[in-house]
């Protein structure tokens, strides 16, 4: 890889640069090399739960049976998302994070340099374990990422491997956690007060104390399904004592915060790129860091918004749908000061900025249905159909994939000194955008027709529109195959990239060359 | 490319979608209204909260739509710097707070009164099973289960699919109209989730528990759903069906019901002839053993055992164990048909800790020995028994 | 271990490392709460 090889030209050099050969990716504590091995890892498991929906759409693409048994389904199912959650939109985000923070702050690496190679080389073992499930005597989890019991408890051998690949995860996801606190906290550079750091900063600083709250939970809640298996206890079996719906519960304080975690971040990146390509001042900049604290705190009051079914009480119910109701409040503060961002700028749309105003449309229109969700009687039609799927989706993947994208290509010059080819980056969009509405716009229609989610095979009034979703699916996962190519291509070479690389970017990380040197801000730079 | 594009080409393959799916009958494209006043309302508070969300919609990408147009660089657009209004913010926090508010109102009026089941005129009790559901009538003392009737072949692409395909089945529900039918719902193995949208609503059918839930049906007629919450292999084939009857059919529905109860008890004393049984059996065989054990007797490897004598089976030493202790599992590791007595026990009481149920609390008697006798002598079984009702009630 | 990363004043690696301490005990801890409170 040519990535950050250049020496730095400190004063008092006694360093060499990078290690050579494979065990420079094995012993690296160097933040640029942890956050190229997040989002190599992050890509190859977008492509690997990426299959998993293309089989998914492939056996959805005509009712009846044609590819494989409903067990079989519902394991590709569960697996897609943990892959997608776990292994890509996570791994991803702290991967940019470990490039970007310390750069955005003036620090010369995280606050914790050895924990930082741990976190990342948990998630190869991690993966690997839970992706061998599938190969075990009765099959993968199949019970939903969710993993409620009792279903939950009828998985065969795979059962422990899924739980300790689960805790294995969230400790990295943790200590990586830890680390960006400290980082942030204890690292910027004298100037760098907390209203002066960048949004992306800010987002995940927040998401990292997302990350440390309840990630324990996650584990707790996973513990307790395997001692209800293993070890005769009865947290969640009625018959022992205990209550199914309290992992419900349990699962949600942690769930509700997760998808959290998987779009400030993004909310964050889509901050940076928008001022940039405008040639302005992001709009609001305290209330975009005051809205993202609220969503944060208010994320933590609606978890049972994922179980209005359960037959809750009246007063929880109603609890529940006015606090979900109002976390639309400062998320769509923050639209709006996008928008107003754009207002009276002087805009161009590179490929960056084409993803960030994607982001800002679509991310709206997963929120518009995540509003219609928030209404507690109406989500009783809506809950466990394609509506749900179509919701998270959006926010998901035209959501957080794209700015993972945006970010991509925004930041792809200053890690590898070169300009992607811009025209290729434009085709990768329009391609990806046109597609996955006509993979995921549909899904609307087919909830509020009446189709239930995770079933194989589905009633005949159903076929058409599924037929377009995967259509629409296949197109859209082909097209990701150029982006692979694209990013691939700019390690390798192209244009030479300038260390501000686009005309209205500003942040520490635009004053060092491109690509970054391997250690920048040795000495702490100047903030005004 | 034009930066209309992004905008316009979204709104044309929008468009497209829309259009093309009227043309060329796409099924629906939204929510129905019902035939409950309960269904009623959910279906407007979902146009309500819908048109807002199109309204929302509209101003915010009209104006990045605007400003994509008109503040691009290359017409020459100078960056204006203003970068914050703390009166704006204020505005843009209140007013869409303001319109949460009028839609939570009549929201909150609707969910009180779905949760509200007092006063009702029928109650019916619905059990979730892996993989159908059961009706239970405690006024008249009706029971029965209710298993999805597609034909396996239309499943497996061998025979075309009818107009109800995965949404028909052998026994559906049956319900007067007019009248407020108050619903217990509980699971007797996984969670389930009880769905017929034209009632308006969904409840988790959770073992454990019972939840309440209520509808007051305004028109005859069928209406279908499905199970909502996944629970397994079966979760795409465990459909509902509700017959809704005038108040004088649905009398005479009961009274048929109670008549075929007594013909069904007195079947239980009588004996049965082998061919009677095998044919019983296999019936009850198809509709409750094979989605498991499979049409050919074979099971799924390492899964589900096999109930042909012969056939290897391999698994965990917790599902071996209680096959071997009974005489069903010899040392090689094959099936055996083991002792009657024990094939019936396990029939009545399930293997626990396995997903093997107990049965003798879901099929009466005769059905019991009808497929006992069926699996004793099918898939090259030639144990040559036959079991009565009166077998299967001593052995209770 | 690579050693070519930047050395750090040593009060900001204790304070690293304290802080980075405190947070883990706060994910060890709402571990164990979360089971703790589901226990009878």
């Amino acid at each position: 890889m040519s990535i950050a090889t250049t020496a730095t030209t400190a004063p008092h050099d006694e360093h060499h640069g990078p290690a050579r050969g494979l065990m420079r990716w094995v012993t690296t504590t160097n933040h640029k090399d942890i956050g190229t091995l997040y989002l190599c890892f992050a890509l190859a498991m977008f492509f690997v739960g990426g299959i998993m929906a293309m089989l998914i759409r492939a056996e959805l693409f005509e009712p009846g049976l044609q590819l494989m048994q409903p067990t079989f389904f519902n394991e590709m199912t569960t697996m897609h998302a943990l892959v997608m959650i776990f292994g890509a939109v996570m791994p991803a985000f702290v991967g940019l994070a470990n490039w970007q923070i310390p750069m955005m702050i003036g620090a010369p690496d995280m606050a914790l340099p050895r924990l930082n190679n741990w976190s990342f080389w948990i998630l190869p073992f991690a993966a690997a374990m839970l992706l061998s499930t599938l190969f075990m005597q009765g099959g993968g989890p199949a019970g939903g990422w969710t993993m409620y019991p009792p279903l939950m408890l009828q998985t065969g051998e795979a059962f422990p491997f899924v739980i300790f690949a689960v805790h294995l995860l969230g400790i990295s996801s943790v200590m990586g956690a830890i680390n960006i606190v400290v980082t942030i906290f204890n690292m910027r550079a004298p100037g760098m007060s907390m209203m002066k750091m960048p949004l992306f900063v800010w987002t995940w600083l927040i998401t990292a104390f997302l990350l440390i709250a309840v990630m324990p939970v996650l584990a707790g809640a996973v513990t307790m399904l395997l001692t209800d298996k293993f070890f005769d206890t009865s947290f969640f079996n009625a018959a022992g004592g205990g209550d199914p719906v309290m992992f419900q519960h349990i699962f949600w304080f942690f769930g509700h915060p997760e998808v959290y975690i998987l779009i400030l971040p993004a909310f964050g990146i889509v901050s940076q790129i928008i001022p940039t390509f405008a040639r302005k001042p992001l709009f609001g900049y305290s209330s975009m860091v005051y809205a993202t604290a609220s969503i944060a705190f208010l994320s933590f009051i609606v978890w049972a918004h994922h179980m209005f079914t359960v037959g809750m009480p009246l007063t929880a119910e109603l609890f529940f749908m006015y606090a979900t109701m109002l976390i639309a409040v400062p998320t769509g503060v923050k639209v709006f000061n996008w928008v107003a961002t754009m207002w009276r700028g002087s805009l161009t749309f590179e490929t960056p900025m084409l993803f960030a105003v994607a982001f800002v449309v679509l991310f709206t229109i997963g929120g518009f249905s995540g509003l219609m969700l928030a209404i507690t009687p109406a989500d009783f039609q809506y809950h466990d159909t394609y509506f749900v799927v179509a919701h998270f989706h959006y926010v998901l993947v035209t959501g957080a994939v794209f700015a993972i994208m945006g970010a991509t290509y925004y930041w792809l010059p200053k890690w590898t000194g070169h300009m992607y080819n811009e025209k290729l980056g434009k085709w990768h969009f329009w391609l990806s955008v046109v597609f996955v509405n006509v993979l995921f716009f549909p899904q609307h229609f087919l909830g509020l027709a009446g189709m239930p989610r995770r079933i194989p095979d589905y009633a005949v009034q159903f076929a058409d529109w599924n037929m377009i979703s995967t259509l629409g699916g296949f197109a859209f996962g082909a097209s990701q195959l150029l982006f692979l190519y694209i990013v691939v291509q700019s390690i390798r070479g192209g244009a030479k990239a300038t260390g501000r690389v686009w005309e209205g970017a500003r942040g520490l990380e635009w004053t060092v060359p491109s690509p970054a040197p391997y250690h920048t801000f040795r000495e702490a730079p100047e903030v005004h | 490319m034009s930066k209309k594009g992004l905008l316009g080409s979204l709104g044309a393959a929008a468009l497209l979608l829309w259009a093309g799916g009227a043309a060329a009958g796409f099924g629906e494209l939204n929510m129905r209204p019902g035939v409950t006043p309960i269904s009623h309302d959910v279906y407007h508070l979902h146009m309500a909260i819908l048109w807002v969300c199109v309204a929302i919609g509209v101003v915010v990408f009209g104006t990045m739509f605007i400003s994509i147009l008109r503040h691009r660089k290359s017409r020459g657009a100078v960056a204006a710097q203003f970068h914050e209004s703390t009166l704006i913010e204020i505005l843009w926090t209140i007013i869409p707070f303001v319109i949460l508010v009028s839609i939570a109102i009549p929201a909150t009026k609707t969910l009180i009164a779905m949760e509200n089941p007092s006063d009702a005129d029928l109650t019916i009790k619905v059990t979730g099973y892996q993989w159908r559901w059961r009706y239970d009538y405690p006024d008249s003392g009706i029971s029965f289960f209710s298993n999805l009737s597609t034909p396996q072949d239309e499943i497996d692409n061998k025979a075309p699919k009818g107009k109800e395909y995965l949404l028909q089945v052998d026994h559906p529900l049956v319900l007067p109209i007019n009248k407020k039918v108050r619903f217990l719902t509980t699971g007797n193995d996984v969670i389930h989730s009880w769905w017929v949208p034209a009632l308006g609503w969904k409840k988790d059918a959770i073992p454990g528990y019972i939840n309440e839930s209520w509808a007051r049906i305004e028109k005859p007629g069928t209406y279908r759903g499905q199970c909502a919450e996944l629970c397994g292999k079966g979760h795409g084939f465990m459909p509902i069906v509700v017959v809704a009857k005038t108040e004088a059919d649905y009398a005479k529905w009961v009274k048929e019901q109670k008549l075929a109860m007594a013909q069904a008890a007195e079947a239980a004393t009588k004996t049965w002839s082998r061919k009677e049984l095998m044919a019983q059996g296999e019936k009850v065989y198809t509709t409750t053993c094979a989605a498991c054990h499979q049409a050919t007797g074979t099971g799924v490897p390492g899964v589900f055992p096999p109930l042909a004598a012969g056939h290897p089976f391999a698994a965990s030493d917790a599902l071996l164990k209680p096959l071997r202790e009974r005489g069903f599992l010899d040392e090689s590791g094959k099936v055996v048909m083991g002792p009657l007595e024990d094939h019936i026990q396990i029939v009545l009481h399930g293997i626990p800790g396995s997903a093997m149920q107990a049965f003798g609390g879901q099929l009466n008697d005769a059905d019991l020995a009808a497929v006992i006798t069926y699996e004793r002598n099918s898939f090259g079984n030639t144990t040559g028994d036959v079991v009565q009702p009166a077998d299967v009630a001593a052995a209770r | 271990m690579e050693t070519t990363r930047p050395s750090l004043d040593p009060r900001v690696r204790r304070a690293n490392q304290r802080l980075a301490l405190l947070l883990g005990a706060v994910a060890v801890g709402l571990f164990v709460l979360f089971i703790v409170l589901n226990l009878k």
